[in-house]
């Protein structure tokens, strides 16, 4: 397994607006990593990022997760959601300064046009005190091979993260296949 | 796993480049990266480890530019199984990251627990420091996992790297590897 840059999105000094996407994804590659830097502007203790692909209008994304507030029992959730998948939690502006969420994600057989499309991911945030960990995992509903991605918190217009938020997307090749 | 350095002629250049990479003979409980180059975005610690304490589990930490030992800026919240429930906690103002639990001398030979963290944005001077933890320890007829997001309250970039065994040595054949992880156009 060998891992490739694809492409970085920073978010400028005035706060990124409207969501991050990423267009024209090679199809060189097996499947898709992407790393997280983020934070959101909202003011609230922290906000969801989303995962889904532009190319996919209106679908029903499902998910499910193992998520974790620092006490006590793990919670599991199972979810579905229309229009993309929660990856979960990054900090927003009434945590403190400075801290942002961090994410893993993995997206397998992208490429793929005979199956859905599965999406792990482990991240979350930590404000000594307080934060989420959450390990999700999800489908995106397609036999369509992923061309695009984007990212968004909410949902919503406007300001989605603040400046020096990143997303950094990159292939994954597997070796030729040696036999079943 | 080929790692294809970013310094080859190859093209496209891979973004996983090694940096160091340590075995311990067990003489020591402290492996140090120093002198960690700037010129990534991200880096991953990836540790295969054991205690040379005569117990059933060791302790093994690790922590940043040889901070103080007594200090408060490494926090992370975890979850965490171990076969019949799954937990979450935490850990607070620590002079360290904690990363839980290794094989130690008591238990079976062989055995070794598998440690990786990505430790997000660390030469970036604007931010504190995150870091994604996975630690899995199977010890035959019981085992841990467990899974971190910490935050290390400091904006200096990281230039080295300790991670020390709480109660033993490493044992012989613990391994450390340390990669920087290169974002499109670096």
């Amino acid at each position: 397994m060998s891992m490739y840059p694809i492409a970085s999105f920073q978010v400028g000094s005035g706060g990124q607006n409207g969501d991050i996407i990423f267009n024209n994804i090679p199809q060189i590659y097996t499947h898709l990593h992407v790393r997280v830097f983020a934070r959101a502007p909202f003011a609230s203790a922290d906000a969801p990022v989303g995962l889904y692909t532009p190319a996919l209008s209106g679908a029903v994304y499902y998910f499910h997760g193992l998520n974790g507030g620092g006490g006590g029992s793990a919670s599991s959730a199972s979810q579905l959601t229309y229009g993309d998948i929660d990856v979960q939690r990054i900090p927003a502006a009434s945590t403190a300064s400075n801290i942002y969420g961090y994410q893993t994600i993995d997206i397998l057989d992208y490429t793929n046009t005979n199956k859905y499309k599965v999406v792990r991911t482990l991240g979350g945030y930590d404000a000594n005190g307080s934060g989420q960990l959450h390990m999700e995992g999800g489908v995106i509903p397609t036999l369509n091979a992923i061309q695009s991605l984007g990212f968004t918190t909410y949902g919503i217009t406007g300001t989605t993260f603040v400046a020096y938020s990143r997303i950094d997307l990159y292939g994954i090749v597997a070796s030729t296949a040696t036999g079943a | 796993m080929p790692l294809p350095l970013a310094s080859s002629n190859s093209s496209p250049k891979g973004a996983i480049v090694p940096i160091g990479f340590v075995i311990a003979n067990g003489s020591s409980n402290q492996i140090t990266f120093n002198n960690i180059p700037q010129n990534y975005t991200d880096l991953q610690l990836v540790c295969s480890m054991r205690s040379t304490y005569a117990g059933t589990a060791d302790y093994p930490k690790f922590y940043y530019n040889n901070d103080s030992q007594s200090g408060t800026s490494y926090s992370y919240t975890r979850i965490y199984g171990d076969g019949s429930g799954a937990s979450s906690g935490r850990i607070t103002n620590s002079p360290n990251w904690n990363t839980d639990l290794s094989p130690a001398a008591n238990n079976g030979a062989y055995i070794f627990g598998s440690f990786k963290f990505d430790i997000m944005n660390y030469s970036n001077t604007t931010t504190y420091k995150g870091m994604i933890g996975r630690v899995a320890v199977n010890l035959g007829s019981s085992g841990y996992t467990f899974a971190y997001v910490g935050t290390r309250q400091s904006l200096s970039a990281i230039t080295r790297i300790d991670y020390v065994m709480g109660l033993g040595n490493f044992a012989a054949g613990s391994t450390f590897a340390l990669y920087g992880i290169r974002s499109y156009g670096q």
